[in-house]
């Protein structure tokens, strides 16, 4: 009986394996009022904060030093530039 | 010192040898990046390792929508997006910090194509493991918008990032 289960179980690994799919679960992201409030309060709140303003300046700076470089960089380069 | 070309994919590169860990990420890479890239379904880029012709990470984006049904927001019922929808690094690349260089990368082509056609949020699925990495650590302006059973939906606002650089 488990190794009945355990085959079905690989077999729907495989399946599942084989969707062109993005996400785990094939539904809508938003199902309820909460997720609408939720979405409506991410979309209306305008306040950055300047930690965040200059994490978005710095990504920005690196893009265009990759541009520049002809999108080639070094692996030494990226765990130097990319810290958390 | 290892030398790496951030690319589109295309059906030349090897993707044989890469593994990231993750089952689902590894079969996205080899089986079908490629066809949905000349599908146009989605774009796939990889940081390539020009020396031994080995890909190194990837990431896949695509345009995509949030359904609001019957509720509208600013009048309409769907929400522009782009889906940062797979992203993984090779195991023996792991802590050179290429997991945040390629979201510094694909919010910045998030934007790009935010520019051309309104796409306002980019949205990821994340573990519920990596999430305090996504909000907490790297503090790239993802903000925290729903959890479903194992994972969690993060979404960056394009027009906050656009209104930082201004």
């Amino acid at each position: 009986m488990t190794t009945i289960n355990r085959k079905k179980k690989s077999e729907k690994e495989k399946e599942r394996l084989k969707e062109n799919l993005f996400f785990h679960l094939d539904e809508d992201l938003i199902e309820t009022e909460d997720d609408i409030n939720r979405l409506k309060e991410i979309l209306e709140n305008e306040e950055i904060s300047d930690k965040t303003k200059a994490a978005f300046r710095s990504a920005n700076k690196f893009n265009e030093k990759l541009i520049k470089n002809n999108f080639s960089i070094s692996l030494e380069e990226i765990a130097r530039e990319n810290k958390p | 010192m290892t030398e790496l070309l951030l690319k589109l994919i295309d059906e030349s590169d090897n993707t044989d040898d890469f593994n990231c860990g993750d089952d689902d990420i590894n079969y996205f890479l080899k089986n079908l990046a490629i066809p949905n890239q000349y599908r146009k379904l989605s774009n796939t880029y990889i940081f390539y390792n020009e020396e031994d012709k080995r890909i190194v990470a990837y990431f896949s984006i695509l345009a995509s929508q949030l359904n609001t049904g019957d509720a509208r927001i600013y009048g309409i019922d769907k929400i522009p997006i782009v889906l940062l929808g797979r992203m993984g690094v090779d195991k023996n690349f792991r802590g050179n910090n290429i997991g945040l260089t390629m979201l510094r990368i694909a919010l910045k082509k998030a934007l790009e194509a935010s520019k051309l056609i309104a796409c306002r949020l980019l949205l990821i699925e994340t573990s519920l493991d990596m999430k305090s990495y996504y909000l907490e650590k790297i503090n790239l302006g993802f903000e925290w918008f729903k959890d479903r059973k194992t994972f969690s939906i993060l979404v960056l606002d394009l027009l906050k990032y656009e209104n930082s650089l201004k």
